[in-house]
C-alpha cells in the first residue's frame, strides 16, 4: 500500500463507479477528507501480515443448501406495490436499448 | 406509572389485572408524544385491540410489552426506511425474523427509533430526519447509530429497543445514555429483514434499562435461521437462569491497550472503580495485552465501507424506494436517484468503499484489512485461552460530547468507535452496563466483553454489578 493521494479526477471517476454524481461545490473538501480516511488506513502497513489469513466470516461458516423444492410465492401484490414505477406485472424503466 | 417497571413487573401486572395491556401502551404512546422534541422516533405504529389481545399472558413472554425496532428492521406493514430518503416510502411486505419472534412472543411493536443512516454514524446526527437528543443534555448527542433507541429507553419512551451493532452502534449510545445495551455473538441473531450495512460485522441488539430485562428479549430473539446465511446453529442458551449466580474465581482481562491517553480521566476512574468492585464480588483481575488494539478502527473503516458500497448499490431506484424523477436514461436514473437519495455520511461510505474494491486497490486495502482482523481476532482468543473469562474495559473514551461537535471531522467522530469495533471485527459478544456520572452528569458505560457463545458470563457480571448501584434506576432529569 502506497500513499495514493487522490485527485478531481479520480474522484470523478470513483464517482461514476459508485452510480452517483458529484456535486461539484463539495468535491474540494471531499478529497481533503477522503485523503484523511486513506492516511488512516495507511497506518495498517505498519502490521506484517504475511502467512496470515484473510477473514470474511469470523466464526468460519459454510455454505448451507436447501433442499431443491419448489414453493409458492405469496408476496406478489406487495412487491409490485412498493416498485416506484410498474407497468401491470413489470417492473418500468427507461429504454436500455438504442432505436434505430 | 410503570416507570422502572420490569418486563417481569409488567407482566405480573398484567396478569393479577392490576393494569391492563392498553394502559401500559397508552401510557408509553402518551410519553413519545409528550417528550417528541428527543426526536427518538421516525414512526408511530398504529395499535388495536387485536394486537393487543394475540397473546397469552400465562404462556407468552412478552405480551402486552411495548418494543420499539430500529428503523432499518423490517416489520411487515410498517415504514422501514433506515431514516434515508432514498426509502421513504417505502413500507416493509415481510417481518424481520427477530419481528416475528418478538410478535410470536407477544410484543406489543409501538414504533420505528431514529437512525443514522443506514446505521452510518456514531452521534445520530446523519439521520434524514434531523438529530436525536441526549435526555441527559439535551445540548448533546445520544450516540449512535442506534441513538434514537437509546434515548428513547434513557428517557423511559420505552422499555424495550432492539438496535443494531456494526461498529459500536448499540453500546456506544447505551454507554452515552446510561442504559444496558448488548451486542451478541456474531451469528447468534439473524439479519434476515434487516437492512444490511455491513453484512460480516452487523447484529441486532436489545437496549433496556436493567440487565434482567436485556436477557429476557436477548433469549426470544436468538437463535438459527435458515433465511440468514451466516446465521449459526447453536443451542439458544437461558440467559435469565445466570443472573443472580456468583462470579468467585471469574477471571476479568484488563485490556492496557484500552487505558489510553485519549481516554476521559473521569471514565478512567469511573471504570477503574467498577473493576475494584467486580473484585470485591469475587473476580480476580488480569492484566493483559490486545496488541493489534490500535488497528482496529482502520480495518473497519476499510471493510464496512467495502460491504456498505456493495450492499447499498441495490438502492438503484427500480425495483423500490425513490426514483428521481426527469432523469435522461437509465445510468443517469441511478446517479440522481442515489445523488438525491442518500446523505453526506453514507455517499462518503459508499466512495471510500468503490475505491477500495476497484482494480488495483483490492489486494493492497481490502484484503490487507481482512488480514489484520484477522490479528484483532486473534489477539481476543489467545487471551481466552490462556488468561481470563471476559473481559472489561471502557465502552467508550468519552461521555456523550455536544451536538455538531464532531460533524466536520469524520476521522474525530470514527476514532470514538475505537473501544467497541475491535469486538465486532473479532465477532465477539459483549455489553454496555452503566457504570457512573461524570461531573456534568452524564452517564459512563463499563464495557464487558465475552468469548464467542458465551454471553451467559457477560448477563452473570453485569447482573451482579448493577446490583450493587442504582445507576440503572436513575432517570433524566425533567423525563420523571
Amino acid at each position: 500500500m502506497t500513499t495514493n493521494k487522490l485527485q478531481k479526477n479520480d474522484i470523478f471517476k470513483i464517482f461514476k463507479l459508485s452510480r452517483m454524481h458529484p456535486e461539484e461545490e463539495k468535491v474540494n473538501k471531499l478529497i481533503e477528507e477522503f485523503n484523511s480516511i486513506l492516511e488512516l488506513a495507511e497506518k495498517l502497513n505498519e502490521v506484517d501480515t504475511k502467512n496470515i489469513d484473510a477473514t470474511s466470516h469470523v466464526h468460519g461458516a459454510t455454505n448451507i443448501f436447501r433442499e431443491d423444492k419448489r414453493s409458492d410465492f405469496t408476496a406478489k401484490e406487495k412487491i409490485l406495490s412498493i416498485m416506484p414505477e410498474n407497468s401491470g406485472t413489470y417492473i418500468k424503466v427507461p429504454i436500455v436499448i438504442e432505436q434505430e | 406509572m410503570f416507570i422502572n417497571k420490569s418486563i417481569k413487573e409488567l407482566r405480573k401486572g398484567i396478569k393479577q389485572k392490576d393494569f391492563s395491556k392498553k394502559e401500559i401502551a397508552d401510557f408509553y404512546l402518551s410519553r413519545i408524544k409528550k417528550f417528541n422534541n428527543l426526536n427518538a422516533f421516525s414512526h408511530i405504529h398504529p395499535i388495536n385491540e387485536k394486537d393487543l389481545n394475540n397473546s397469552d399472558i400465562s404462556s407468552d413472554t412478552l405480551s402486552g410489552i411495548p418494543v420499539a425496532l430500529k428503523d432499518n428492521i423490517l416489520s411487515r406493514n410498517n415504514p422501514a426506511t433506515a431514516c434515508s430518503k432514498i426509502l421513504d416510502g417505502f413500507i416493509a411486505p415481510y417481518d424481520a425474523t427477530v419481528t416475528s419472534k418478538l410478535k410470536s412472543s407477544g410484543a406489543i411493536l409501538i414504533g420505528n427509533n431514529n437512525m443514522d443512516e443506514f446505521a452510518m454514524g456514531s452521534s445520530s446526527e446523519n439521520s434524514s430526519l434531523g438529530n436525536v437528543l441526549n435526555p441527559w443534555d439535551l445540548n448533546k448527542v445520544p450516540g449512535g447509530s442506534s441513538g434514537g433507541g437509546a434515548a428513547a429507553v434513557a428517557a423511559r419512551l420505552i422499555p424495550v429497543a432492539l438496535g443494531t451493532d456494526t461498529g459500536g452502534s448499540v453500546r456506544q449510545p447505551a454507554s452515552f445514555c446510561g442504559i444496558v445495551g448488548l451486542k451478541p455473538t456474531y451469528g447468534r441473531n439473524s439479519r434476515y429483514g434487516v437492512i444490511a450495512y455491513a453484512s460480516s460485522l452487523d447484529q441486532v441488539g436489545v437496549m433496556t434499562n436493567s440487565v434482567e430485562d436485556c436477557a429476557l428479549v436477548s433469549e426470544i430473539i436468538a437463535g438459527f435461521d435458515p433465511l440468514d446465511s451466516t446465521s449459526v446453529d447453536v443451542p439458544i442458551p437461558n440467559f435469565s437462569s445466570t443472573l443472580g449466580k456468583d462470579i468467585k474465581g471469574l477471571r476479568i482481562g484488563i485490556p492496557k491497550e484500552y487505558f489510553i491517553k485519549e481516554l476521559n480521566t473521569e471514565i478512567d476512574t469511573s471504570i477503574r472503580t467498577a473493576l475494584s468492585e467486580l473484585e470485591k464480588l469475587g473476580a480476580t483481575l488480569v492484566e493483559i495485552s490486545l496488541p493489534h488494539t490500535e488497528y482496529a478502527v482502520a480495518t473497519y473503516y476499510i471493510i464496512a465501507p467495502a460491504e456498505a458500497a456493495s450492499n447499498l448499490s441495490r438502492y438503484d431506484g427500480i425495483r423500490y424506494g425513490k426514483r428521481s424523477k426527469d432523469t435522461e436514461d437509465l445510468f443517469d436514473l441511478y446517479c440522481k436517484t442515489r445523488t438525491e437519495g442518500f446523505g453526506t455520511e453514507v455517499k462518503r461510505r459508499i466512495l471510500i468503499g468503490t475505491y477500495v474494491l476497484s482494480e488495483g486497490y483490492f489486494d493492497a486495502y481490502y484484503i490487507k484489512a481482512q488480514k489484520v482482523r484477522t490479528l484483532v481476532a486473534n489477539d481476543f482468543k489467545e487471551v481466552f485461552e490462556n488468561q481470563c473469562d471476559i473481559i472489561a474495559c471502557p465502552t467508550a473514551p468519552t461521555t456523550a460530547f455536544n451536538l455538531g461537535e464532531k460533524c466536520n471531522d469524520p476521522i474525530s467522530m470514527y476514532l470514538n468507535d475505537i473501544f467497541t469495533i475491535p469486538t465486532n471485527l473479532a465477532g465477539l459478544p459483549a455489553m454496555s452496563i452503566p457504570c457512573g456520572f461524570d461531573s456534568n452528569n452524564m452517564p459512563i458505560g463499563l464495557q464487558l466483553i465475552g468469548k464467542a457463545w458465551d454471553e451467559e458470563t457477560i448477563f452473570k457480571t453485569a447482573y451482579l454489578y448493577e446490583q450493587t448501584h442504582d445507576w440503572h434506576k436513575r432517570i433524566p432529569k425533567g423525563f420523571e
